[in-house]
C-alpha cells in the first residue's frame, strides 16, 4: 500500500482559510461525472476523489513514476495522496479507494483565460503527455478544464487521466486537444477572433467541421491548418457513423508510441509558435493612458493600501483590474486575489507581468466582463459554476469601474451596490463624477438617462448597505474614493 | 481553389486505407473519433508511413484472397481481482 504523504499546501489553500459554512459542507462535485473511474467530492473544505479499482491500479503506478513526483513537486500536477477511507469515515461502496487533492484557491475556466494562459495550459498538457509517454503512460483525455491555476502557475488536476499506454492504442484525447486547446488558440492567432465566447458557448469546444468552415483557402497554408483542421474535418465527415473499428486496425498495423510522441512534439512546436492577432484593445495601454497625474495616482494607491492593510483578507476581488496595479497592493494583505477585467489584453499584460515575477503566487488574472459574467452551465446547470459560486470575496476593489457599470452597461446604481452587499464583502470603491472627462466621453453619444448617477445618491446607497470607514476626494473632487466594510 | 481541392483530396486518399477494416476496440469514456484516429497515422511522420504501407498491404492481400479479414484480437482486461487483493 502507498505511504501517505503529507500534502504540501499553499497558505491560501489550507482548510483554516475557509469560512465555517464552507467547512461544514459535504458535497459531490456535479461536474465530475464523465469518467466512471472516479468521482470528486468535498468535505470540511477538503477535496477528495473516489477511485474505481482500475483507477486505483493506475494511481499506484503513477505515484511510483519519477516524472509524476518531479512534476508534483514543481506544482505542475496537483499534490495528491491516498487517504485511509476508514479513518476519514468514508463509505467506499463500489469504490476501491479515495485520494485527497490539494485545494485550488479559485476555480477558473478556459473561457476566462487570456491567450497566454490558454497557450501555457496547452503547453503544460503536451509536456505531461510527453513525460507520461516516456513512462509508458498516457493522458486518456485532453480537457482544458483539467488544468487549473495557482496564481499564474498552471497545474493539472485530473489524476485518473493518467493511464498505462496500451499496445497499439492511438492518442484518444487528440481530437479533444484540438477542440479545446488548439482550435481556440488558432482562432485568435489566425483570425483575430476572441475564442472565449466559443468556449463558453459549447462545453466540448470547437468541432473540426466548424473550425474548417472558418478557415479560408489562405488559412490552409498557415501552420497546422491543413492537417489538424482540414484533414481532420474531412476524415471525420467521411467516417461519421461508420462501423469500422479503426482502433483495432491501427493496433494490428503496428501503431505505436513513436507516432504519438511525434504528434505531441510537433503540436508543441505549433502551439509555442502561435501569437495572438488583433492585440490593440481599448484598455491594453491603460497604465500609460489613464487619466491620473502621478501625485494623484500615488494618493489613490496609498488609500487602497491603508484600506487593504486593516486586516488579512482570505479572498480579494479586483473588478475592472486593468493591468493589475491595485491587485498587487491588495495581494500584500490577502491570501489570494482574483483580478477580473473584460479586456483580454489588459489581462494578458497582467498575466505576462506576473509570470515574469517568480515570487508571484497570489494573483489570478481572469477575463470577465462583469455585465456578462460567466454563468452556471453544463449538466444540471452546475457543471461549470457562475463566478459567484466559486468563493465569495472578503474584499472587493471597484476602482474606476462604476461609470462603466452604470453608464456603459446600463446597470442601475442601486442594483450594483446591492449586488456587492449580497456578496458579504468589504469594498474599496471609487465614484467617478459627472465632470470627469472619462464620464463625459461615455455620455458624449448617448442619452443621459442616468438620474441615479450622482455622488450624493451613491454615498446614500453605500451607507445604506455598508459601514463607511474612510473616504477621500481625488482629482480635485472629480472623483471620490471610499473604504466601506460589510455590515 | 486548387488548394481547396488538394486539401479535400488527400484525406480521401488516406481514408481508402480503412475501407472495410473491422476489429474490436478498447475501452475509454471518450470517443476518439474515427477520422481523428486515422489522421494520427499521417501525423506520425515516417513511422506513420510504414503503418500506412502495412494497411495497404493488408488490404491488397485481402483483396486478392490470400488473406481473410483480420480476426478479432483478444482484448486485455485489467486484472481486477489482484487490485482488490492489494487493498
Amino acid at each position: 500500500m502507498n505511504e501517505p504523504r503529507l500534502l504540501k499546501t499553499e497558505p491560501s489553500t489550507v482548510a483554516s482559510d475557509l469560512t465555517d459554512m464552507e467547512r461544514a459542507l459535504v458535497e459531490r462535485e456535479v461536474g465530475s461525472y464523465r469518467d466512471r473511474n472516479g468521482s470528486v467530492f468535498y468535505r470540511d473544505g477538503r477535496v477528495f476523489r473516489y477511485l474505481s479499482p482500475r483507477a486505483l491500479a493506475n494511481w499506484q503506478r503513477l505515484e511510483r513514476a519519477p516524472f509524476f513526483k518531479a512534476m508534483s513537486e514543481k506544482g505542475a500536477i496537483v499534490e495528491t495522496r491516498t487517504v485511509d477511507a476508514q479513518q476519514e469515515g468514508f463509505d467506499l461502496g463500489r469504490w476501491a479507494a479515495a485520494v485527497e487533492h490539494a485545494r485550488i484557491p479559485f476555480i477558473s475556466y478556459p473561457y476566462e483565460w487570456s491567450f497566454g494562459m490558454l497557450k501555457d495550459a496547452a503547453l503544460l498538457h503536451l509536456e505531461l503527455m510527453r513525460q507520461a509517454l516516456s513512462a509508458d503512460m498516457i493522458l486518456k483525455d485532453s480537457s482544458a478544464y483539467n488544468i487549473q491555476w495557482r496564481g499564474v502557475n498552471p497545474t493539472f488536476i485530473d489524476i485518473p487521466s493518467f493511464e498505462p499506454l496500451q499496445q497499439g492504442e492511438p492518442w484518444v484525447g487528440y481530437r479533444q486537444f484540438c477542440e479545446l486547446f488548439l482550435y481556440p488558440l488558432m482562432l485568435q492567432a489566425y483570425k483575430g477572433v476572441d475564442y472565449r465566447p466559443w468556449l463558453r458557448g459549447r462545453i466540448d469546444g470547437i468541432p473540426a467541421e466548424e473550425m474548417r468552415a472558418l478557415m479560408s483557402s489562405r488559412d490552409l497554408l498557415r501552420p497546422g491548418v491543413l492537417l489538424h483542421v482540414a484533414a481532420q474535418a474531412a476524415l471525420q465527415k467521411r467516417y461519421s457513423g461508420g462501423k469500422q473499428n479503426v482502433r483495432g486496425a491501427l493496433a494490428e498495423a503496428g501503431f505505436g508510441k513513436a507516432l504519438i510522441e511525434r504528434n505531441v512534439e510537433k503540436l508543441t512546436r505549433l502551439v509555442a509558435g502561435l501569437k495572438p492577432a488583433n492585440t490593440k484593445t481599448t484598455w491594453a495601454d491603460y497604465d500609460r493612458t489613464h487619466s491620473y497625474q502621478e501625485a494623484e495616482l500615488k494618493r489613490k494607491m496609498e488609500f487602497v493600501r491603508r484600506a487593504a492593510a486593516t486586516r488579512q483578507w482570505r479572498l480579494a476581488w479586483d473588478l475592472g483590474c486593468n493591468t493589475g496595479t491595485f491587485s498587487r497592493i491588495a495581494a500584500e494583505h490577502s491570501n489570494y486575489v482574483v483580478s477580473m477585467d473584460g479586456d483580454w489584453m489588459a489581462i494578458e499584460h497582467l498575466y505576462q507581468r506576473e509570470k515574469a515575477d517568480s515570487t508571484s503566487t497570489k494573483i489570478l488574472p481572469l477575463v470577465i466582463n462583469l455585465a456578462d459574467a460567466s454563468p452556471s452551465q453544463g449538466w444540471r446547470c452546475a457543471e461549470r459554476k457562475a463566478i459567484t459560486e466559486r468563493g465569495k470575496p472578503e474584499l472587493t476593489l471597484c476602482l474606476a469601474l462604476i461609470h462603466h457599470i452604470v453608464i456603459s452597461a446600463n446597470i442601475p446604481l442601486a442594483d450594483f451596490i446591492g449586488w456587492l452587499a449580497s456578496l458579504g464583502t468589504s469594498v474599496v470603491i471609487e465614484f467617478v463624477g459627472r465632470d470627469d472627462e472619462m464620464v463625459q466621453t461615455l455620455l458624449a453619444n448617448r442619452e443621459d438617462q442616468y438620474d441615479d448617477y450622482h455622488p450624493e445618491i451613491f454615498r446614500e446607497l453605500l451607507s445604506a448597505h455598508f459601514d463607511i470607514q474612510a473616504e477621500e476626494p481625488l482629482k480635485g473632487g472629480k472623483r471620490h474614493i471610499y473604504f466601506a466594510t460589510a455590515r | 481553389m486548387q488548394l481547396k481541392f488538394a486539401a479535400g483530396l488527400f484525406p480521401l486518399t488516406l481514408s481508402l486505407l480503412f475501407v472495410g477494416v473491422s476489429t474490436s476496440g478498447a475501452h475509454a469514456y471518450l470517443d476518439a473519433g474515427t477520422g481523428s484516429m486515422i489522421l494520427q497515422v499521417l501525423l506520425g511522420g515516417i513511422a506513420g508511413l510504414a503503418i500506412a504501407g502495412k494497411l495497404y498491404w493488408h488490404r491488397f492481400l485481402t483483396a486478392i484472397g490470400i488473406r481473410r479479414e483480420a480476426p478479432q484480437p483478444v482484448e486485455k482486461e485489467e486484472s481486477l481481482p489482484e487490485v482488490r487483493a492489494d487493498r
